[in-house]
């Protein structure tokens, strides 16, 4: 086994270890915004190993070289956009099941909008100091 | 089996949890999970083309990259706007 094949096989386990804990760690994780996080190191990291490891592995075949390149930096710049727009759609439902939950006096108007008193809204299943402000 | 066939292997085994988020939780917890699979899968197709010395996986990797961002945002927005 020659160094270089050393090399590659390290940085593999590398990105792989790597890949397999965020996997793991998204699974463990209760709230979607959380497991957002877990998205970024395979996606950045992990590709950038990969390419290393396809640099020193293949380096007379640029061809596959520039593509596993290719590969990393779109995995890089898009997973940032999805994120992004993921964790939008995650705020929404949180802050949607917050209101849901959380009981709130609102006042009740005649036809000719004179208030007759209060009712309350959303299923009370929580006290309001007892929910985050993100969830 | 070479050093990239076993790394492929391993990304495989990384799937397991991307498919038990999938399998539940709400919504958007499943959309997260497909998000991380989609990224494991063009990792894997990398791993594959090298260890089988095909280089037409490498396309692979770059459409599923690809899908994975559009499909990433068509369903972040659907469950935005509508769900």
């Amino acid at each position: 086994m020659t160094l270089a094949n050393v090399v590659v096989a390290v940085l593999l386990a590398l990105a792989v270890g790597l890949c397999v804990l965020c996997a793991f760690g998204a699974l463990v994780m209760r709230d979607p915004l959380q497991r957002l996080h877990f998205l970024a190191p395979p996606a950045s990291l992990s590709a950038f190993l990969v390419v290393a490891a396809v640099l020193i592995y293949d380096h007379h075949d640029w061809q596959a070289a520039m593509k596993t390149l290719l590969v990393a930096v779109m995995l890089t710049l898009i997973n940032a956009v999805v994120t992004h727009a993921t964790a939008r759609a995650a705020l929404h439902h949180l802050a949607a099941r917050r209101q849901a939950q959380v009981p709130a006096q609102v006042p009740v108007v005649d036809l000719e909008g004179e208030p007759i008193g209060e009712a309350q809204v959303g299923r009370g299943e929580r006290p309001a100091e007892d929910v985050s402000p993100w969830i | 089996m070479n050093l990239w066939l076993f790394a492929a292997f391993g990304l495989l085994l990384a799937l397991a949890p991307c498919a038990a988020i999938c399998l539940r939780g709400a919504a958007i917890d499943r959309l997260v999970g497909l998000e991380l699979a989609g990224i494991l899968d063009s990792l894997l197709f990398v791993c594959l083309a090298e260890g089988t010395g095909r280089t037409s996986f490498l396309d692979v990797a770059l459409a599923t990259g690809l899908l994975t961002f559009g499909g990433g945002l068509v369903f972040a927005r659907f469950l935005e706007r509508w769900l």
